[in-house]
């Protein structure tokens, strides 16, 4: 039996880097039997008490009982897995820590192979974990929160950043408008939500991306957000209302058509005819519209994970990790964390 | 009170409080204005800075990190909360945008950073730290012009500069903005 398990590549992952407590068990970095993310709703619901949203405290609370739940629903044990994956930088260190020294102790108590993963990395290997799968090599646009990353992928080991935001990243100014526009939090689904009642014509926003001698593939958010300001200003000034949705709709098709664009203009430099898009902001209907139509004209094949494989979750590290443990790779329990990639 | 161009320095309280007004016009000149904030840095110093949306904050730290020392790209750490940085001194760019107060900030180890005395600490969204400050501080408060009022891209600055180890701080920040005082008019 033990040895039908290990046949069947089963890898633990763990991800706290930030503000999700995630745990997951995936079958060699492309099957994933069971998902956990320890949202504050989930944990509320569930585990009862206060739930800080940032603290690392609320990881070390979490952990445990979400990966025994990632176990369980796998129907698996400790005994079944080939090796634990763990994210363990870019982040928040004190949230980083709780996740890794958990996955060390795991290790240490099984004697099971653990690997550190960047989170960044990992989530281009939400696209690994359905069909159809991409093939090497291929362009990844990273896109969250805290990150707006354009990357070139030759294989698994070698992968380099061609294009960055150069201040906000492209899910922040969503949050950003939102919050301008006096729509919830977070602010992408709010905006995504309002967009369809809106032009997206109505208003021509300042193209987000730059192309210069810095860097051909980068990004400034932050001029746009503040564009968005200057018209709610401008607006009120001239005593006009404001049409949310209108606003809501051109800013999210000004944001999707410069990352679509930059993602296709960096592929076609690169000679590359693959797209994986990853991140939260992957979520975006906007934006996953603009890469099918785009994809559409031929000559390129994108790769968009469906939505909850986009914003943060334990299975794409697993994803990221079963690559090295495959090799007979593994971390040594000295292993740190780090705030940056 | 002492006029240096558009700057208003009211000196003293025993020559451990300075005050500015200034105006900027532009990002540039509020990241020129920070460079030399940056560059005449010392460790513990911790730079607050508050404003609304857009008001210029990031730019501020970008501008105080690279005269610092830091090379490469200095993004938002709203999503990160802390990014840090090894430069001349070490630095920590912190933002509270998403915390809702001092025990979230303790949460994330923004204390010991405020109070540790080491290296750099610049917070964006600083009005959210409560009395969590320590006595040598430097407070830069940005404010957008009422529509119409000013050019687009112009920044009101209120820089408060308290203790007296942050002399050459202060210092840094008359001279740079006299030398803006003397800039063409817009």
């Amino acid at each position: 039996m033990a040895c039908a398990a290990g046949s069947r590549g089963l890898v633990l992952g763990i991800e706290t880097s930030c503000d999700e407590t995630a745990v997951a068990v995936v079958g060699r970095g492309t099957e994933q039997l069971s998902g956990v993310v320890a949202s504050q709703v989930e944990l509320h619901a569930k585990y009862g008490g206060i739930v800080p949203e940032v603290a690392s405290r609320r990881h070390v609370e979490a952990i445990v009982p979400a990966a025994v739940e990632a176990l369980d629903r796998a129907g698996v044990s400790g005994r079944d897995l080939v090796g634990l994956a763990v994210t363990n930088r870019p982040g928040l260190v004190g949230s980083l820590m709780v996740g890794l020294a958990f996955a060390k102790s795991l290790a240490f108590a099984w004697d099971l192979p653990f690997v550190a993963v960047d989170h960044v990395l990992a989530h281009v290997y939400a696209s690994f974990l359905v069909e159809p799968r991409p093939r090497f090599p291929f362009l990844a646009l990273v896109v969250s929160g805290g990150h707006t990353d354009l990357l070139v992928f030759e294989n698994h080991d070698e992968h380099r950043v061609i294009g960055q935001t150069r201040d906000d990243a492209a899910g922040e100014a969503f949050d950003k408008v939102a919050r301008l526009l006096g729509l919830g939090y977070p602010g992408g689904p709010a905006v995504d939500r309002l967009a369809p009642k809106g032009r997206p014509d109505a208003v021509d926003w300042p193209d987000p991306r730059l192309d210069d001698a810095q860097g051909r593939f980068d990004f400034s958010f932050s001029g746009l957000k503040t564009a968005v300001l200057y018209h709610l200003k401008r607006q009120e000034a001239l005593g006009r209302g404001v049409c949310v949705p209108d606003i809501a709709a051109s800013f999210q098709a000004r944001v999707a058509a410069s990352l679509a664009g930059a993602a296709f203009a960096a592929a076609k430099e690169h000679g590359l005819t693959r797209i994986v898009i990853a991140g939260g902001v992957a979520a975006n209907s906007g934006l996953r519209r603009e890469m099918v139509d785009r994809a559409a004209r031929g000559g390129v094949q994108v790769f968009i994970p469906p939505i909850w494989l986009c914003t943060d979750n334990a299975a794409m590290v697993a994803a990221a990790g079963y690559v090295r443990l495959a090799r007979g790779e593994r971390d040594d329990l000295g292993t740190s964390v780090f705030s940056h990639s | 009170m002492e006029t240096v161009g558009e700057a208003v320095v009211s000196p003293d309280t025993k020559g451990c409080r300075w005050a500015f007004e200034a105006e900027t016009r532009s990002p540039g000149e509020t990241r020129d204005l920070a460079r030399a904030v940056g560059r005449a840095a010392g460790d513990g110093l911790v730079v607050l800075l508050s404003g609304p949306l857009g008001a210029g904050k990031t730019v501020f730290a970008q501008g105080l990190l690279e005269g610092l020392g830091v090379a490469g790209r200095v993004a938002s750490p709203t999503f990160t909360l802390v990014n840090e940085y090894r430069a001349r001194l070490p630095a920590w760019h912190i933002d509270l945008y998403r915390l809702d107060g001092e025990a979230d900030f303790a949460a994330i180890g923004g204390d010991e950073l405020l109070l540790g005395g080491l290296g750099v600490v610049v917070v964006e969204w600083a009005e959210r730290l409560g009395d969590l400050v320590p006595a040598e501080h430097m407070r830069v408060s940005l404010a957008l012009p009422e529509y119409g009022a000013a050019p687009g891209e112009a920044r009101r600055l209120s820089v408060e500069v308290r203790g007296r180890g942050l002399k050459p701080v202060a210092d840094a920040v008359a001279r740079r903005l006299e030398s803006m005082a003397g800039r063409c008019p817009a």
